[in-house]
């Protein structure tokens, strides 16, 4: 327990959405609950908002690009004008869905994560496997990718033209490159100088490396955070909510419905001016 | 909490069948917070219509729709929602009730 005390707490905030109906409802009850019981203003908050400001929080990354990749969401976002502006996305599945549906098809272990042991093996792998490169304008795609791969593996393995940590290379490899790639595109088109990476695929060493070389060709510098932070947690909601909160935020009750989509761009960003600075 | 009770009627003339839930709270200020934690989240389906109000100690919760199915699907879920907002209520509400 963090042994604070209800009147120690400014507001109850909570996930809005986008997720999963039931789990965004169950929680949403106990936030309405505790906040009636102490009295106090409730929060909804934009699960990807709280992505970024823990990430901005933690890191320090001023007025990022960020690349917010994660087993349900793959975006690149920047700030610009009171909104965080999606500049390109997956428009299929999730990159760190593609990674895990993977590991599946090679029987890697999910402890403590596929993405995990994907990357641990793909430090072994040597061979880079010629994967399809789906990145369409700002936007990318992964299902091509991961159905490609789900049918080539057997055969390349039965062979012995590649190993599974030749997979693993290869696929990390090829997907990092299409996030770096779309990724430095935003950076140009802002004029940005820091690129941040949130989300659970975020803890990927070898993506923070990727988009390490391409900020440095740059003059620009990559913002990361390890699993602690970069994972789902309680914290980075509390830290969107506190930014929505200080500068005039409240959901009132009959607001504060949950909703399973609900983009990043539609939050009006209260708590920075048009610069990008804190207010 | 004390048990709640049911009660179920089909109503010939709409082709509804609906579902009544009253549920027995220490106070009426308590019987507020669960009308205020389960209020703003509607049906997912909209054929599905549940209408909360409050009256005396009791929350009132009925429930109408147009298969028997659905009706099962809505308050089963209810039901889980209201037993979260009860144990919220028990881990960090008032010693005692007439306190909020």
């Amino acid at each position: 327990m963090a042994k604070v005390k209800p009147q120690d707490i400014d507001c109850v905030a909570y996930t809005k959405g986008p997720g999963m109906g039931a789990p965004l409802v169950s929680t949403a009850v106990v936030a309405r609950t505790v906040a009636q019981l102490w009295n106090k203003p409730l929060l909804g908050v934009n699960h990807c908002i709280g992505h970024i400001e823990m990430g901005r929080r933690v890191t320090g990354a001023v007025n990022p690009v960020v690349l917010y990749v994660s087993g349900g969401n793959t975006q690149v976002i920047a700030y610009q004008l009171k909104k965080y502006r999606i500049f390109g996305e997956t428009i299929d599945i999730a990159v760190g869905n593609c990674l895990d549906r993977f590991a599946r098809v090679l029987k890697i272990s999910n402890d403590p994560s596929p993405g995990y042991n994907i990357e641990q093996m793909a430090k072994k792998g040597e061979k880079l496997i010629d994967l399809p490169y789906g990145v369409k304008g700002m936007d990318v795609s992964f299902s091509g990718i991961l159905s490609y791969i789900e049918d080539a593996a057997q055969s390349l393995l039965d062979s012995k033209q590649a190993t599974p940590e030749d997979l693993c290379f290869s696929l990390q490899e090829t997907v990092f490159a299409m996030l770096v790639e779309i990724t430095e595109r935003a950076m140009a088109h802002c004029g940005s100088e820091e690129v941040l990476i949130v989300g659970g695929v975020g803890c990927n060493e070898r993506l923070q490396e990727m988009m390490g070389i391409m900020a440095a060709e740059r003059g620009a510098k990559v913002f990361a955070t390890d699993e602690r932070y970069c994972i789902d947690n309680g914290a980075m909601i509390a830290q969107a909510g506190w930014e929505m909160f200080r500068t005039g935020h409240v959901t009132p009750l009959v607001d504060s419905w949950c909703t399973q989509r609900f983009r990043t761009d539609e939050v009006e960003v209260t708590w920075r001016d048009d610069s990008g600075e804190p207010i | 909490m004390a048990t709640s009770s049911v009660k179920k009627t089909v109503e010939r003339n709409s082709g509804l069948l609906s579902m009544e839930l009253r549920v027995p709270f220490p106070s009426q200020q308590l019987a507020l917070v669960a009308y205020g934690s389960l209020f703003p989240d509607p049906e997912p389906r909209k054929e599905i219509v549940k209408k909360l109000r409050v009256e005396d100690k009791e929350l009132v919760v009925l429930f109408t729709a147009p298969q028997a199915r659905l009706l099962r699907v809505a308050f089963h879920s209810f039901l889980d929602h209201l037993d979260m907002t009860i144990q919220t209520m028990e881990k960090f509400g008032p010693a005692d009730p007439q306190d909020v």
